[in-house]
């Protein structure tokens, strides 16, 4: 898979504050690239930069080999899904799909075709004549997902998408969007500060903390090998021990040696469940 | 439960009272209107004859049909910049001084705002006419509209701006097709009032509207015939403008109580 989407060095300051630090990253062809990280870590910010909706101090973005940065988000083949779904609610469900097409110019026939194949791909054909308040807010997220898709971005950005939902519907949704992903096969971007959600869908992660990355990698090595303890402690369950490691092993203050792979560090983190206890002594275990 | 307790049916009493003072003078002006004796003092049968009069007199409809020129022409400017006026201020930083800057037209005793008018229109060498009246009333009307609409954008959802940006409709479209629908009512309920309080100004029209007989308006015409007493005909015109107004006032509330969401 090729590079799609290209952040390079984007930096973007709010007055005294840095909300995006001299950031980069790939997203490819296809894929659902999940942005995670704490309230504040500035993947709100790193979005509305690839939308189009701030402008970056330092860096570019680039989409196919083209730099995009100084394009304006209504000339950019990319939208978003905000969080709040923002449907205009003095359109019905048909007319907020419509409204993209028709900025691109498109009427009679063709319109309602693509409108009713948009409503179509996330259920929502019965509901055309409805107005947004009249939904439910499942239904509300299906209306917004349309809407953007049926203009066929090379990338799709989703806000939190599924903050606004409960629990059960959650779980069903993050099913709904993982397989309209796979079906246009378009590029999905999602901000969400729900480390289960991105685990879930993504194919990779971004982990941000305080505007910088602080990982890049999938699902399975951002839980097997976090890179530093802010990672380590952000996704899942993790013990830490404070020690030192000596060549092959890890001592630890109060413990004593404990088994780990040779390395340099002077922290010891281990998943809960990775920790079994036995009623004999076996090799690699502690006494205790 | 509700008539059981005293001061329930106190405040009911209060509020009987309260009506009653502020609607029996209205109720006597619009019953003696179609009094067909024309005096205040004795009903001698009712009649419309007072209205027909009204419309036989050509100085009474000439003057009507100015305030409605003013009234009109005035909305249509003061709806326009202060509804932009509102947009402006929501979007800036929340400013105290500047909010206050605004409001100040609706503040400002009639009287000061008519001579600071008049002086400037003077220093300006600005003929004195219909237009220098219909300037007068955009002046504080903007200050009405923009407080209406101001109250609409406060929820409203900004992100169905950025929405339709995303969407690819540029700034223009965007105002025309998503903002200025959902923000209608205000606007709708903004220019009835602005409507409603141009038709029945006096003081500012009186005093900026220069010598010439062609530019009395609707209250100005009243003012002069009263000085001859109250005449039937003036009841009759008073309840054209009562029904009026309170016809707009419950229009412009409904429209915007309708569309709080």
């Amino acid at each position: 898979m090729s590079a799609l989407l290209q952040i390079e060095g984007v930096t973007k300051r709010f007055g005294p504050i840095t909300a995006v630090d001299g950031l980069s990253l790939t997203v490819k062809q296809g894929e659902f690239f999940a942005i995670l990280g704490p309230s504040g870590c500035g993947k709100t910010t790193l979005l509305r930069v690839i939308a189009g909706f701030e402008q970056p101090d330092e860096g570019r973005v680039v989409l196919e080999g083209t730099d995009i940065t100084g394009i304006k988000a209504n000339r950019r083949p990319v939208n978003l899904m905000f969080q709040s779904y923002a449907l205009f609610p003095h359109m019905t469900v048909a007319g907020n799909v419509a409204y993209g097409l028709e900025m691109e110019g498109l009427q009679g026939a063709e319109l309602t075709r693509r409108v009713e194949e948009a409503l179509a791909m996330v259920r929502m054909s019965d509901f055309a004549r409805r107005k947004p308040n009249q939904l439910s807010g499942g239904q509300k997220q299906r209306v917004a997902l349309a809407r953007a898709l049926v203009k066929r971005p090379k990338v799709l950005l989703l806000d939190e998408p599924l903050g606004a939902l409960d629990r059960k519907l959650r779980e069903q949704m993050q099913i709904e969007l993982k397989k309209l992903q796979q079906d246009t096969g378009i590029a999905f971007v999602v901000v969400t500060h729900d480390q289960e959600e991105a685990l879930t869908l993504a194919d990779r992660i971004a982990l941000l903390d305080r505007g910088r990355i602080v990982q890049t990698a999938t699902p399975r090595e951002l839980y097997d090998r976090p890179v530093n303890r802010f990672a380590a402690d952000f996704i899942g369950l993790m013990n830490f021990i404070e020690g030192a490691s000596n060549g092959g092993g890890f001592v630890a203050k109060n413990i004593g040696a404990l088994p780990a792979p040779a390395g340099s560090g002077s922290l010891l983190a281990i998943r809960p469940e990775r920790v079994r206890l036995s009623a004999e002594a076996q090799a690699g275990a502690i006494a205790g | 439960m509700m008539r059981s307790d005293p001061i329930r049916a106190w405040l009911n009493t209060h509020l009987g009272l309260v009506y009653i003072f502020l609607y029996v003078p209205i109720l006597v002006l619009i019953a003696l209107s179609f009094n067909k004796s024309g005096l205040p003092t004795t009903w001698t049968g009712f009649s419309t004859e007072w209205y027909g009069k009204l419309i036989a007199n050509p100085k009474i409809l000439s003057a009507a049909g100015n305030s409605l020129i003013v009234a009109v022409v005035s909305t249509i400017i003061s709806t326009a910049i202060g509804t932009l006026l509102a947009m402006g201020l929501e979007e800036g930083k929340p400013n105290p001084y500047l909010d206050a800057l605004v409001a100040a037209p609706m503040i400002i005793p009639d009287i000061v705002l008519a001579i600071a008018l008049l002086s400037f229109y003077t220093l300006l060498n600005m003929s004195l006419g219909l237009q220098s009246i219909i300037l007068s009333h955009a002046v504080f009307n903007i200050a009405f509209v923009c407080t209406v609409v101001r109250t609409r954008l406060k929820n409203f959802d900004k992100s169905i701006v950025e929405a339709s940006i995303d969407l690819g409709a540029s700034e223009v479209t965007t105002f025309r097709r998503v903002t200025l629908p959902v923000i209608a009512p205000g606007v709708i309920a903004a220019a009835l009032l602005s409507f409603t309080l141009s038709i029945d100004e006096f003081i500012i029209a009186y005093f900026t509207a220069g010598a010439g007989q062609g530019s009395t308006t609707f209250p100005m015409q009243i003012y002069a015939m009263i000085r001859f007493g109250v005449t039937p005909e003036i009841n009759a015109i008073a309840t054209i403008v009562i029904g009026f107004s309170f016809f707009l006032v419950i229009l412009s509330q409904r429209l915007n109580r309708e569309a709080t969401p």
